[in-house]
């Protein structure tokens, strides 16, 4: 669900990154767009500038160019001639510039053409006429002037200049104009834009922190809640408690046993649900997280003996002698010391509650696993001792055992080993229990020497009893009581539970060498408990053994388990599939790995003498399937094989979790070269070679790569 | 003879309380709210003042800021007595004035010995 709403509130940040993304890229556009309208703007306006300039300048040159021609029409003075032919010299040059620009520009270009026409036809007749009046003949130049056909002329030029004055400053002024608007059109759009991301980003930040008000004013109610129950709970207990004690007094006074005896009854009811109460606000703390972790260092022995002291009258009312056994190395502690004070008090006067005329020890000692110290510290009391089928249930809220006389007489909350457990978990460690029925419990707090924040609870494992288990998960109590009878002279203990849930609860727990399964149970499908048995990594590798009413021999559902039964049961034959499981274990169990089934043929028969389950693989591949669900005790390898080889299969068995400390025994027709050596030397128990073989050689290979693996 | 004040709005409670105190020989007076008791206080100046803190008309922490604040009262002990029992409330019993705290239901040989040790 976590993962659910975390992954939903990244799709939520992903659109609003992309909103973002995106409105930044139009942002961006638009401003690129603008600059680049802009700059063409200002490159046409120079160009504008410089025609309507040069123009200018073209216009000067050609009344120049015809003021000086008409003075030397008007006088005859040749030095008037000067401007005129300075003029027409310049023109042409003036004329070439006015084509370029003329060139790339649409709109004026035309008219540039014209105007060039009529500065040429003007200047032709300025010459014919200044020719003529060179020449002597004045009456045809005063005639062409007169005629005013160049005035006529003159005045079109003039138009046109002004003509293209005009354009050039109106494709100017429309210019701009695009400018403009289309820069007001980019800024609108950022402001939309802008406008819309505020919009999205407060939606988002009230969605949020509408959802962070829910959440804490849930989180209030509910502690207002529980502050306000514990206050009106305790309001008539208070009087209850009170008023009993009152009458515990009157009746003492007037030695009536009877009442007395009785109001003492009330007396504990009501200090029992007082009890409750406190340890329901304190369970609540922990689940609301308002428990923080106080961290100090402490001495453990002076610790010990105070909690020894405050439980000695407790344990002493049962008539049960109290101990404790310190272990050489037991000194300082970082951690918080009120916490497992609390824990410590919570076991011990369980061990005191439940242990009649009994021991009780409290030990403690260091163990070091890996780069970590921890401090282990076990309650072990002669107690009733408690069931296999409870001991799974005994860390949840509210159970209390079945089977205990101090059931019903309002002793235990159901809270205690539950608020333990939650409170060593916090402190880095865990809180694991032992118990055989008829010889007492051990109760173990593991607690890391220096706790540290965040680590995760990884209690070193509870040392298993030396006595395999078998775990029947079976509906049908007759089956129960078979198996225990089966099993009453055998060193195995039976354990059983009555549903699936229960099985695979009570199998991580136990961690029995085998199980029986009933595979048609009342409202558990016996099959999806074998899924589960099999693809947990913890139980993947313990031998299941299946009963059923119906012969499910060719159901293929079966192919996970080791054996099949179909009840009624063939009892000889049960209990030596059962015994065969659970003495062998894993450690007695082998695969043969090898591409020639004549070898794997030769290689069986010598390891059958052994008694154990053998399997056999063909290649690599299949052997790191077997390794998976048959996970034997030994691997004997082939190196040379098809597809996946012995080198390639242990580099990849090795990386497993359950194959990492499998030991493999290779026996190879092979020469190896030093680096194949060393590299075997690394990831297998033994190399031998195949001719070397004789007799019973390989049998005592593999006990001795067992013995070097232990 | 000590006398005290027992301020208590639950019947059950002050009933009970009361009669225990008076076994051991207490005078006790009793009080239903914080308005009596702070009269009571006034009136009788007892030993010791036993203040429940959820009470009607002026609550026990309103009263036993008052009582403090008044120089003819203000050195009279006041034991604060609570169903409340979150660390928070024994703080903001002493903030308000109070000299000690017992949480309900009430561990009578223990508030015997609270209250001796506050009259020294």
């Amino acid at each position: 669900m976590r993962t659910l709403t975390s992954r939903l509130r990244s799709l939520d940040e992903m659109f609003y990154i992309l909103i973002g993304a995106l409105a930044l890229l139009l942002g961006v556009g638009a401003v690129y767009l603008n600059w680049e309208k802009g700059r063409q703007a200002d490159l046409l306006a120079r160009q504008n500038r410089r025609a309507v300039s040069l123009i200018r300048q073209f216009q000067l040159t050609v009344s120049e160019a015809e003021s000086g021609h008409r003075a030397f029409l008007l006088t005859g003075e040749a030095a008037f001639l000067a401007p005129y032919s300075l003029a027409m010299d310049s023109l042409e040059g003036q004329m070439t510039q006015l084509r370029e620009i003329g060139a790339n520009h649409a709109a004026i270009g035309g008219r540039f053409n014209q105007i060039q026409k009529l500065a040429n036809q003007k200047m032709a007749e300025l010459t014919a006429s200044a020719q003529s009046a060179w020449l002597g003949e004045w009456d045809f130049a005063i005639e062409l002037v007169e005629k005013g056909r160049e005035l006529e002329t003159t005045a079109r030029l003039r138009d046109l200049i002004a003509e293209v004055e005009l354009a050039t400053l109106e494709e100017g002024e429309r210019l701009t104009q695009e400018t403009l608007s289309s820069m007001k059109m980019a800024a609108l759009l950022a402001v939309i834009c802008c406008i819309g991301l505020f919009i999205l980003f407060a939606v988002e930040n009230q969605r949020v922190a509408a959802r962070r008000r829910a959440a804490e004013h849930a989180s209030a109610v509910k502690s207002a809640f529980l502050a306000s129950m514990s206050h009106e709970l305790r309001t008539p207990l208070n009087a209850v408690i009170g008023y009993s004690q009152m009458l515990q007094e009157d009746a003492a006074a007037d030695n009536r046993v009877g009442d007395y005896q009785d109001l003492q009854k009330i007396e504990s009811a009501g200090k029992h649900l007082l009890e409750l109460i406190n340890s329901i606000l304190e369970m609540s703390k922990i689940e609301a997280g308002k428990v923080e972790v106080h961290a100090a260092p402490f001495s453990v022995p002076e610790l010990l003996t105070e909690v020894i002291e405050l439980v000695r009258p407790t344990a002493a009312k049962n008539g049960n002698t109290l101990d404790i056994a310190l272990a050489p190395g037991v000194d300082k502690m970082f951690s918080d010391v009120v916490k497992i004070r609390q824990c410590l008090l919570n076991l011990l006067s369980n061990a005191g509650k439940f242990t009649q005329n009994g021991k009780i020890t409290l030990r403690a000692e260091r163990v070091v696993e890996g780069q970590r110290a921890f401090l282990r510290f076990d309650v072990i009391d002669s107690g009733p001792g408690i069931g296999a089928h409870e001991l799974a249930l005994l860390f949840e809220p509210f159970h209390q055992l079945e089977s205990t006389p101090i059931r019903g007489k309002g002793q235990g909350t159901g809270l205690g080993l539950a608020i333990t457990r939650r409170l060593t978990r916090m402190l880095g460690g865990d809180t694991l229990v032992q118990s055989e029925p008829g010889v007492g419990s051990t109760f173990t707090l593991s607690l890391p020497e220096e706790f540290t924040p965040g680590a995760l609870h990884a209690a070193p494992p509870l040392r298993q009893s030396d006595k395999p288990t078998v775990l029947v998960i079976d509906d049908d109590t007759a089956i129960h009581g078979l198996v225990r009878r089966l099993f009453d002279k055998h060193p195995v203990q039976v354990a059983v539970a009555r549903n699936g849930e229960e099985g695979i609860r009570m199998a991580r727990l136990l961690n029995p060498r085998v199980i029986t399964l009933d595979v048609i149970m009342e409202g558990a499908d016996g099959w999806e408990i074998l899924r589960r048995l099999k693809t947990d990594p913890q139980l993947s590798c313990i031998p299941v053994i299946l009963l059923s009413i119906l012969d499910t021999h060719g159901d293929s559902r079966g192919f996970l388990a080791q054996e099949v039964f179909t009840k009624p049961v063939d009892i000889d034959r049960l209990s030596g599939a059962i015994l065969r499981h659970a003495a062998a274990g894993r450690a007695q169990s082998a695969l043969i790995v090898d591409d020639s089934p004549d070898t794997r043929g030769m290689l069986k028969r010598q390891l059958q003498s052994l008694g154990w389950l053998i399997h056999e693989a063909a290649d690599g591949a299949e052997a790191l399937e077997k390794c998976a669900s048959m996970c034997p005790g030994v691997v004997v390898l082939d190196l040379m094989m098809p597809t996946v080889d012995g080198f390639e299969f242990l580099s990849r068995l090795r990386a497993t979790d359950g194959g990492r400390y499998t030991p493999v025994l290779v026996v190879t027709a092979m020469d190896l070269d030093p680096a194949q050596r060393q590299r075997l030397k690394q990831q297998a128990a033994a190399v031998i070679s195949k001719g070397s073989l004789r007799g019973n050689d390989l049998i005592a290979q593999v006990l001795a790569t067992l013995e070097v693996s232990k | 003879v000590i006398t005290i004040l027992l301020v208590e709005d639950n019947e059950m409670n002050r009933d009970m309380l009361l009669r225990r105190l008076q076994r051991k020989g207490f005078q006790v007076l009793t009080a239903l709210d914080g308005e009596q008791a702070i009269q009571m206080t006034q009136q009788h100046r007892p030993a010791l003042v036993l203040m429940d803190m959820s009470l009607p008309v002026v609550d026990g922490w309103e009263a036993t800021r008052r009582l403090k604040a008044d120089p003819a009262t203000k050195n009279i002990p006041i034991i604060a007595l609570t169903a409340h029992a979150l660390p928070l409330e024994r703080d903001r019993a002493l903030e308000a004035g109070c000299v000690a705290f017992e949480t309900k239901p009430i561990d009578f040989p223990k508030l015997l010995a609270v209250m001796e040790s506050v009259q020294k």
